[in-house]
């Protein structure tokens, strides 16, 4: 996933073709998304896969009252407000997983847009797990 | 938005559909022209086969579950659809004759393809007007961009029988006129975007180092375009060295990018239109 574009808010959806308390697997520019709306304002952008397996998180369940999504295959527990596991699949520990990550998301007039990474922060992540990035290789040339 | 990303305003879409004008069928009147053959192969100038072959380089989805489909809009719509598959069957069904002509130049005719004309999707879903270009999602992960202003059709029935699993059941898309590889199988989902969203092989090559003069040139051309088959020569030059390396010798496949020729039509849940089928992908 590598975002090669001048601007780096990209449009998503309209703001209500995300039910409040609902989720929205949504494609923004090159990468997919999941949008969870908690509360009228409170809208988070996070990657649609499970950390465990990739299974899509759209199909899980989301409670808004405890910001909690679960997902549908082995019921891993995500806390959406920082986007950290709080429950292992099929009910183990939750500390070896790491972080969702989460895309910035605003809304302008009643349209969303999510901040997907530059090319120099895909880079510095990888610079930070010692892996050589991709602005020196033949991508993005 | 981004300059690499191949672009044409309204008027030049408008053109290119007026240039196709005779190459694609008007209802039941077939093509009236045929697309000469791109390849100096010895024979006749216009060679049609008669097996509609089915080729993907996309991995078709494994599974489609019946029970689940929708078919559905977002993004730029003020009435975003969600439709089963009775729902959209039952929406005024629009058809037409036409030849088709892969990307690889094979050339077959007499395609009597059954389906939604695009613009009965656009009356019904109401797209802003600042809306330009759609995004075909399909199941297993494969999209591709296109300006909302071309003729297209939403396919479910071909020759008086449902489009098989290897090109597309439920549902694929038909964009008369241009190259195979441009019309989408499996279509699940349309983006309607705010600019031109980067479909699946725009990102792949352009991480590959794709030229966007190239990347442009195939984009914006068609079956009746004339010139810019060494624009789709050189690109299928590329495709075959970034594309076909990963395929063939990278050892996953090219599934550790996402990619993967496809030998196996998808299984399909709660519905046995097909449930016979031998898989010929
Ligand atoms: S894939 Fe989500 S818990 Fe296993």
């Amino acid at each position: 996933m590598i975002v090669d574009s001048d601007t780096t808010w990209h449009f998503a959806c309209k703001l209500n073709q995300l039910p409040l308390g609902g989720m929205k697997h949504v494609r923004v520019f090159d990468t997919e998304v999941l949008l969870v709306r908690a509360s009228k304002e409170d809208i988070v952008a996070m990657e649609p896969w499970c950390p465990h397996n990739w299974a899509p998180l759209v199909d899980g369940k989301f409670n808004p009252g405890s910001m909690k999504l679960t997902c549908c295959e082995h019921g891993m527990q995500i806390d959406i407000k920082d986007g950290e596991i709080t429950r292992g699949p099929n009910g183990g520990p939750a500390g070896h997983y790491e972080k969702c990550f989460r895309f910035p998301v605003k809304v302008e007039r009643d349209r969303i847009y999510v901040h997907l990474k530059t090319p120099q922060e895909v880079d510095a992540y990888y610079a930070q797990c010692g892996v050589p990035g991709i602005l020196g290789s033949d991508a993005l040339k | 938005m981004s300059s690499w990303i191949p672009l044409q305003t309204e008027a030049e879409v408008l053109e290119s559909e007026r240039a196709k004008e005779g190459f694609v069928g008007v209802g039941d009147k077939g093509p009236t022209k045929r697309y000469p053959h791109a390849y100096p192969i010895p024979g006749p100038e216009t060679r049609a086969q008669r097996a509609w072959p089915a080729f993907t380089y996309v991995p078709p989805p494994a599974v489609i579950d019946m029970r689940k489909w929708r078919f559905e809009t977002y993004g730029l719509v003020n009435n975003p659809l969600s439709l089963t598959y009775e729902e959209l069957k039952a929406l005024p069904t629009a058809s037409s004759v036409e030849d088709h002509t892969c990307d690889d130049q094979i050339l077959t005719t007499g395609h009597r393809f059954e389906g939604i004309d695009f613009r009965t999707i656009i009356e019904l879903t109401q797209p802003d007007p600042d809306c330009e270009w759609i995004l075909f999602e399909c199941d297993g992960g494969h999209s591709v961009s296109h300006s909302i202003h071309k003729r297209m059709m939403l396919v479910y029935r071909r020759n008086g029988e449902p489009i098989d699993p290897s090109h597309g059941y439920p549902l694929r898309a038909w964009i008369p006129g241009d190259w195979g590889g441009l019309n989408p199988k499996w279509v699940r989902r349309i983006k309607f975007c705010e600019s031109r969203d980067p479909d699946f092989y725009m990102t792949y090559f352009r991480q590959h180092g794709a030229d966007p003069a190239i990347l442009a040139a195939v984009y914006k051309s068609h079956v009746g375009s004339g010139a810019p088959i060494e624009a789709i020569n050189h690109f299928l030059g590329f495709f075959y060295k970034t594309f076909w390396w990963d395929v063939r010798h990278n050892p996953m496949g090219a599934r550790g990018k996402g990619i993967a020729t496809g030998l196996r039509a998808p299984m399909y849940i709660g519905d046995d239109t097909w449930a016979n089928y031998k898989t010929c992908l």
